[in-house]
């Protein structure tokens, strides 16, 4: 290797550190003492459980349907609020005691509530009336799951289950 | 300075445990290409000047299991073979990107269409890359050296080992090294964590900065596709995570190194200018349409931890709290690997006082040309033997699948033990045998699913929503374990609803 290629070496070397301890100053600040300093947050409007989810779909769409289009701040948080609880509607329904059967109905009546309103850029009769039904299904959904509360599964013996 | 030092010291000794088995999967197929197809046979194989040598190679980079390390010998003998630049780059980049294990553990996460997605865009790189570069490099793709030494029967398996002993020794052990020093680098420089807020999804710098960071780092195809699922699951960067798949998986500085060595500076500044200018526009061009819909972005990812300092600054240092954690971290399988590669070092250095041609000449008793056969030898072409060992190898990374993802009674079984462990471990505060113990159990989540799909050809939306919901509780219990004072109450708490979740999880792949 001639003594000019060995000196472009360096130079890329160098080059190639230099631009480590940029992307270190960019990216990078002290070292955390604590991995929990940067939480999840839990959005305010996360459900509870099945019927907390309907209500808060019935509120939003109850505010869409009477709040004057010109206020359109209002109008957007709701909308975006009410497309969060329906994306959410599976989790929520995977953390209850639901069977596979009951799960899949919920399942699927919020996959086509949500496929609609990511189109959608306001509710439509149609649309409303496709989450009523799904608030009605997540409300007999609740109802199912009062016989499976006594079974609730125990931290303080975790190693038998 | 102590922490400094170690600290990139474990990450060093962690990469360079994680790239043993494909190290010695690279060197096995470097020996299929040196001894059995010879230079006409590997020419072939890649394509040789035909149009179809830059998907040929790409298409084979996917199939065989190597990372970015393993890579290198193949390159060095492609490189022999007079293999054509771009088609040796296209190679380089892309056999360490994917390959059947970590394509299907990528089938997993959350969105597995952008996973196929990125695996096209791959291709589609290493195209413009390596017709570019073929045009700009003007290399002759002259064989460096004729194929003179033809051994066959148990010689040429002895040449086999001899040349890879001779490759660990050698080039191939010192840009090993190389590899390894950019995550050294990384771990010296980056301070503990420093990188949880680094790649953000609405941070515009956010893909550039990983295109920084990824040019040193090491990762094999299964740590960054789990990185690729945290970063999803985590609502990050899209742009990031392609950034990061392309050059933190596809390259290292050793690449770098043996490109300017064999095809000269400037050769190397046009191919590494034109690599980052392509995956940075892509990286830009799929950042926002590939943002995960309905994911709550989490202001922060521990995706990227592996590459900044271990210990936090100011801890104090014990020779066996360093050795636990390295041993904690190194698997079985590349602890076995680590051993064979040793083995082949020390072999290596005492063959180092003999010469090649006096090595060669034991060997050539038997050769193609003039055969000693036994009773029953049969002399069969070393084209055919080494496309039987390639097609072996592919062939074994299925089987290899079935293996590393088994069937759903075994898994259960497993998180079983892991559930154990982590409730056992966070009720009675061991904090850091429950953070293990997480991470096994993660794991093992997620091969559930692989094994569940592969076996029966179905993974249900139930059980998806379980398998996830239990990932998403077992963060939050590693998140309460962290906090600083803890919160025992809430540890309780995350746990029962863990337990509830675990037990839906066996419900749901039990049938």
């Amino acid at each position: 290797m001639s003594e000019l290629e060995t000196m472009r070496y360096r130079i890329a070397s160098a080059a190639v550190l230099v631009a480590c301890l940029f992307g270190c100053l960019l990216g990078c600040g002290e070292s955390k003492s604590s991995l929990h300093e940067i939480d999840h947050t839990t959005p305010a409007h996360w459900p509870v459980d099945l019927n907390d989810a309907a209500e808060k779909m019935r509120i939003r769409l109850s505010n869409l349907g009477t709040l004057d289009s010109t206020h359109n701040d209002g109008v957007s948080v709701d909308l975006k609020e009410l497309r969060d609880l329906v994306g959410w509607i599976p989790e929520v329904a995977a953390d209850t005691d639901l069977t596979e059967q009951q799960w899949n109905k919920v399942y699927e009546a919020s996959e086509v509530a949500r496929k609609q309103m990511q189109k959608a850029s306001q509710v439509s009769p149609d649309l409303a009336q496709q989450i009523e039904s799904l608030c009605n299904l997540l409300e007999e959904s609740q109802k199912l799951l009062v016989v499976h509360d006594d079974k609730a599964i125990s931290f303080s013996d975790p190693i038998t289950k | 300075m102590d922490v400094i030092l170690l600290g990139g010291l474990v990450r060093a000794l962690q990469a360079l445990a994680s790239a043993t088995p494909t190290l010695l999967i690279g060197l096995f197929i470097a020996t299929v290409l040196r001894y059995y197809l010879g230079v006409a046979g590997t020419q072939r194989l890649f394509g040789g000047e035909s149009l179809r040598s830059l998907p040929q190679s790409w298409l084979l980079g996917m199939l065989l299991p190597v990372c970015s390390i393993g890579v290198i010998p193949i390159l060095r003998e492609m490189k022999r073979a007079g293999v054509r630049a771009g088609a040796i780059t296209a190679f380089a980049i892309s056999a360490p990107l994917f390959n059947p294990l970590s394509l299907l553990y990528g089938l997993t996460l959350s969105r597995p269409a952008v996973i196929i997605g990125f695996a096209l865009a791959s291709l589609l790189v290493v195209t413009a890359l390596g017709m570019i570069w073929d045009r700009f490099s003007k290399q002759t793709v002259a064989p460096e050296q004729n194929d003179d030494f033809k051994p066959i029967g148990i010689s040429r398996l002895f040449a086999c080992v001899i040349f890879s002993m001779r490759e660990l020794v050698g080039t191939t052990g010192l840009l090993t090294l190389v590899a390894v020093s950019g995550t050294l680098l990384l771990g010296m420089l980056l301070p503990h964590g420093a990188l949880q807020t680094s790649v953000e999804q609405k941070d515009p710098l956010a893909p550039a900065l990983m295109t920084l960071i990824a040019v040193p780092i090491y990762a094999t195809p299964m740590l960054a596709m789990s990185q690729l699922g945290m970063m999803f699951a985590h609502g990050n960067s899209p742009g990031a995570a392609f950034s990061l798949l392309l050059l933190g998986t596809g390259m290292n500085f050793a690449t770098l190194f043996w490109i300017a060595k064999n095809y000269g500076f400037k050769s190397c500044c046009i191919w590494f200018t034109t690599l980052v200018v392509i995956v940075l526009g892509c990286a830009y061009a799929v950042d926002r349409p590939l943002i995960p819909p309905g994911v709550e972005p989490a202001g922060h990812t521990h995706a990227f931890d592996i590459y900044t300092n271990p210990f936090q600054a100011g801890s104090t240092l014990t020779i066996g709290a360093v050795l636990e954690l390295l041993d904690k971290s190194v698997a079985i399988s590349e602890k076995i690997s680590a051993v064979v590669l040793a083995i082949l070092i020390v072999a290596g250095l005492c063959l180092r006082g003999i010469p090649r041609h006096r090595i060669e000449r034991l060997l050539t008793s038997s050769t193609l040309e003039n055969p000693k056969t036994g009773r029953g030898d049969l002399i069969v072409s070393p084209r055919i033997v080494g496309l039987t060992c390639i097609a072996g190898l592919v062939a074994f990374s299925v089987v290899a699948c079935y293996a590393y993802y088994p069937s759903a009674e075994e898994t259960l079984e497993e998180m079983r033990v892991a559930r154990a462990e982590v409730l056992s471990g966070a009720s009675s505060g061991e904090k850091e045998h429950a953070l293990f113990w997480i991470g096994v159990w993660d794991e093992w989540s997620r091969r559930l699913e692989v094994g569940n799909a592969i076996r029966k050809f179905e993974l249900r939306p139930y059980q998806q929503a379980q398998t996830q919901l239990l990932r998403k509780r077992l963060e939050l219990l590693e998140h309460e374990l962290e906090r600083d004072p803890p919160k025992p109450d809430e540890i309780k708490k995350v746990a029962t609803e863990l337990a509830r979740t675990s037990q839906r999880v066996r419900l749901a792949f039990s049938e």
